[in-house]
C-alpha cells in the first residue's frame, strides 16, 4: 500500500515536472510586456497628452501589439499636468501594475518629479522633453524630441540668417520653459549678429494680451512660444487686431504646439506663421505618409507634430525592445537605443550618449495648399549634432 | 506710458470687467438671494463658451445664435443641477461647496469628453472681427461691443429687479424669506426661476467673453476664482457691487499686467485680501441689493 502511494505521488511529481516544464518556458517567452503610460489627459497639458497618446496607440497597432514575441499591455494613467499627481500614478503603475516600461509624462516639471524615483526602481522611461532636468544623470531615459536648444538655436540663427531680421522682440508664457526656449532663440539669433528688443513674459493662463500689445516694441518681426495652438491663435488674432500683424511678421517658436487643426480653425489668420517644427504633415516619405494615412483611418483627422512625436516614442521604444530580444533591463534597453539609427515621421534619428534625440529642425511658415492650412518647410537644418559643450558655450552667455 | 496706452489700457481693462461682472452677477444673486453658494457658477460658463463655440464656428450659425444657445444650455445644466441636489441643501454652505466643487469637476469632464482636450481660440461675430482707430491705434471693435453689451445687461438686470413683478418678489424674499411666503407667494417656483436666469446669465457671459478668453476646460476653475474676488470686492447679493467689483479689477489687471506683469498673475487676488480686510461687507455689501 505504502509502496502503491509512494509510486502515485512520483509519478504526479514526474507527470507535474514534464508538464510544467514547456509551460514555464512558453510563459516566459510569452510573457506580456506591459508598458506604462503615463499622460497629462487632463489639466493645461489635457491636448498634448491625448495627442501623444493617439500616437502611440497607432503605433502599436501597425506592430500588431507585438515585440520580441511578446505581447504588448498598453496602461495608462493620467498625470493631470501635476507633479504630485504624476508620482502618485507613477508608483501605482510600478508597484501594482508592475510595468516595465514608462511612456511620459508631457509636463517637463513632472517630469523631474518622478526622474529620480523612476531611477531608483530601475525603470526604464520616455518623457516627451526633459532638457531641464539634465538627462543624461539618469541612465534609464531617452527622449525623442532632443533638447530646446537644438531646436530653438537653429530657429534664432535661421530667423537672422536666412529671413534678414535685425532686430526681434520675443514673448512667452512665464514658466521656466518659456524662459529657456527664448534664451535658446535669442542665442541663435544673436550669434548670427541680430539684437533682441524685448522679452516679455505672460502669466499662465493669459488670454487678454491687450496690456502686452499696448507696449509691444517695434523691430523686424516678432516671435511667441505657447504651449498650445488656442493660445498662439488668440495671441495672433489680437496681434492682428492691435495693428501689429500688417507692420511685423509673427511666428510661433515651437511650431509643433499649432497643430494642423490649429491651422484650419484660424484659416488665413494664420498665413505667414513662421515656426520651428520636428514633423511636417507634408513630409513626402514612404513611413511619413503610412502614418498620416494611418492615423487619419484610425482618428477621422489630420495628425499634428505631438500625434507623430508619441508615434516616434513608441517606434523606438519597440525598435530597442526588439533589439534586446525582449529585455528591458535599462541598462541594456538604454545601449540598445543608443544603438539605434532609424527613420520616423519626422524623419531621421539616432541619440545622443546623453539620451537625447539628434534629428532635423524644419523651418516652416503657414502656407494654403490646396484648400487646407499647412505647415510649409523653407529651410531644414538637417540632423543637428550640437554637442554639450557646444551649448554651453552658446548658453553661457546668457 | 503714454496717454495712448493709458487710453487703450483702460478700455481693456472695462471690456475684461465687463466680462467679471456679468459672470459675477449671478453668482451673487444666486447666493444673495438663494443662500446657495454655487461654486460650479465656472463651470457654466466654460460650458456656455463651449456650446456657443460649437454652434458658431463649428455649424457656421450666427455669433448672436451661439450667445442666445449657449445661455440656454447653461440655464439648463443649471437648472438640472439645482432641481437634483442644490433645493435639498438650502442653508447647508459646507454640503453646497462639496456638491457644486463635484459639479465642476463632472461639468469639466463632461465638456472635455464631448468637445475634446483641445482649447478653442476666441471667436466673434464676422461684423464685429474689424478694428476701428484710436490717436493713430487700432482698437478692435468686439471690445467695445463686449463694453456695450454690459451696459445693456447692467440695465437689464436692474429693470428685472426693480420694475417687474418677480423682481419685486425676488427682493422681498430677499429681505424676509418667511413674510414673503406667507403672503402666499411661491418662493420655490421664484427660486427655480431665479436660478435658471443666473445659469443662462453665465453661459451668455461664456459666449461673449469668448471673443476674448476663448474656450478652455481649465475656466470651471480659474474663471470662478476671478468671479469670487469681483464678488468679495462688490459685496454678496449685490448686482451694483458686482458691476463695480468687475471693472475695478477689470482695471486694475489691464494695468497691472502693462506696468507691472512679473505679479499679474497673483496682485487681483491681494485686492481681495485687502478689502476682506478693510471692508468685509464689500463696497456695496450692506447698503445696496
Amino acid at each position: 500500500m505504502k509502496k502503491n502511494i509512494l509510486t502515485l505521488i512520483g509519478s504526479l511529481f514526474v507527470a507535474f515536472v514534464l508538464t510544467a516544464a514547456p509551460l514555464s518556458s512558453v510563459g516566459a517567452s510569452e510573457k506580456p510586456l506591459k508598458m506604462g503610460a503615463l499622460m497629462d489627459f487632463t489639466g493645461i497639458w489635457a491636448e498634448l497628452g491625448d495627442r501623444v497618446y493617439k500616437g502611440i496607440q497607432l503605433c502599436m497597432d501597425q506592430a500588431g501589439w507585438k515585440v520580441a514575441g511578446r505581447p504588448i499591455e498598453l496602461i495608462n494613467e493620467d498625470a493631470a499636468s501635476n507633479p504630485t499627481v504624476s508620482m502618485h500614478k507613477t508608483k501605482k503603475l510600478i508597484d501594482y501594475d508592475k510595468v516595465e516600461f514608462l511612456f511620459g509624462p508631457i509636463y517637463g516639471t513632472s517630469t523631474v518629479a518622478i526622474a529620480k524615483y523612476l531611477q531608483r526602481r530601475h525603470l526604464f522611461f520616455m518623457p516627451q522633453g526633459t532638457q531641464d532636468i539634465g538627462l543624461g544623470k539618469f541612465g534609464s531615459a531617452v527622449t525623442v524630441w532632443g533638447t530646446s536648444q537644438l531646436q530653438f538655436i537653429p530657429l534664432g540663427i535661421y530667423l537672422a540668417a536666412k529671413k534678414g531680421w535685425k532686430t526681434v522682440t520675443l514673448g512667452a508664457t512665464d514658466y521656466s520653459g518659456g524662459h529657456k526656449y527664448l534664451a535658446d532663440l535669442q542665442n541663435g539669433f544673436e550669434s548670427k549678429g541680430g539684437k533682441v528688443v524685448q522679452k516679455q513674459f505672460f502669466p499662465p493662463r493669459t488670454v487678454d494680451f491687450g496690456p502686452y500689445l499696448t507696449k509691444l516694441k517695434e523691430a523686424d518681426g516678432c516671435m511667441v512660444w505657447f504651449g498650445t495652438g488656442a493660445e498662439y491663435a488668440n495671441f495672433r488674432r489680437q496681434y492682428k487686431e492691435f495693428g501689429f500683424l500688417k507692420k511685423m511678421p509673427l511666428g510661433t517658436i515651437m511650431g509643433g504646439a499649432v497643430s494642423e487643426s490649429d491651422l484650419q480653425e484660424m484659416g488665413e489668420l494664420g498665413v505667414g506663421t513662421i515656426g520651428q517644427n520636428t514633423w511636417v504633415l507634408t513630409r513626402d516619405t514612404a513611413i511619413n505618409r503610412k502614418f498620416v494615412d494611418d492615423f487619419r483611418k484610425k482618428y477621422g483627422r489630420d495628425p499634428g507634430a505631438f500625434d507623430a512625436m508619441g508615434h516616434e516614442m513608441a517606434s523606438v521604444a519597440l525598435a530597442g525592445i526588439k533589439a534586446t530580444g525582449g529585455d528591458t533591463n535599462p541598462k541594456k534597453l538604454k545601449k540598445a537605443i543608443l544603438g539605434l539609427k532609424m527613420e520616423v515621421a519626422g524623419g531621421p534619428l539616432r541619440f545622443q550618449p546623453e539620451g537625447f534625440g539628434i534629428r532635423n529642425a524644419y523651418m516652416c511658415e503657414v502656407k494654403k495648399v490646396a484648400d487646407k492650412y499647412r505647415w510649409v518647410v523653407d529651410y531644414v537644418y538637417p540632423d543637428l549634432t550640437y554637442t554639450p559643450e557646444q551649448f554651453r558655450k552658446l548658453t553661457s552667455k546668457k | 506710458m503714454t496717454f495712448e496706452q493709458i487710453f487703450i489700457n483702460l478700455l481693456n481693462g472695462i471690456s475684461f470687467g465687463v466680462i467679471l461682472f456679468l459672470l459675477a452677477s449671478g453668482l451673487t444673486m444666486v447666493y444673495g438671494i438663494m443662500g446657495i453658494v454655487n461654486l460650479a457658477h465656472g463651470a457654466l460658463y466654460m460650458v456656455g463658451a463651449y456650446v456657443g463655440w460649437s454652434v458658431a464656428i463649428q455649424h457656421g450659425f450666427s455669433y448672436w445664435m451661439a450667445t442666445l444657445t449657449g445661455g440656454i444650455v447653461a440655464g439648463f445644466v443649471g437648472l438640472v443641477m439645482e432641481r437634483a441636489t442644490l433645493r435639498y441643501l438650502y442653508r447647508q454652505i459646507n454640503e453646497q461647496v462639496l456638491v457644486t466643487i463635484g459639479f465642476i469637476y463632472v461639468l469639466t469632464n463632461l465638456t472635455q469628453w464631448i468637445w475634446g482636450p483641445r482649447p478653442r481660440a476666441p471667436f466673434t461675430a464676422g461684423m464685429l472681427s474689424g478694428t476701428i482707430q484710436f490717436w493713430g491705434c487700432s482698437y478692435p471693435i468686439h471690445r467695445l461691443t463686449v463694453i456695450l453689451i454690459g451696459i445693456v445687461i447692467s440695465i437689464a438686470i436692474w429693470w428685472f429687479q426693480e420694475k417687474t413683478r418677480i423682481g419685486a418678489m425676488i427682493q422681498a424674499g430677499m429681505d424676509d424669506k418667511e413674510m414673503t411666503m406667507g403672503l402666499g407667494i411661491n418662493l420655490n417656483r421664484i427660486s427655480v426661476i431665479l436660478f435658471f436666469i443666473c445659469s443662462f446669465v453665465a453661459g451668455f457671459a461664456g459666449v461673449i467673453g469668448a471673443q476674448l478668453l476663448g474656450a478652455t476646460l481649465g475656466q470651471g476653475f480659474h474663471i470662478l476664482g476671478l468671479a469670487l474676488v469681483v464678488v468679495i470686492i462688490g459685496g454678496t447679493g449685490s448686482v451694483g457691487g458686482a458691476l463695480i467689483g468687475g471693472l475695478i479689477l477689470g482695471i486694475f489687471d489691464s494695468f497691472i499686467n502693462a506696468l507691472v506683469p512679473q505679479i499679474g498673475m497673483w496682485a487681483m487676488y491681494l485686492i481681495a485680501v485687502i478689502v476682506l480686510l478693510v471692508r468685509p461687507q464689500g463696497i456695496m455689501g450692506g447698503r445696496m441689493k
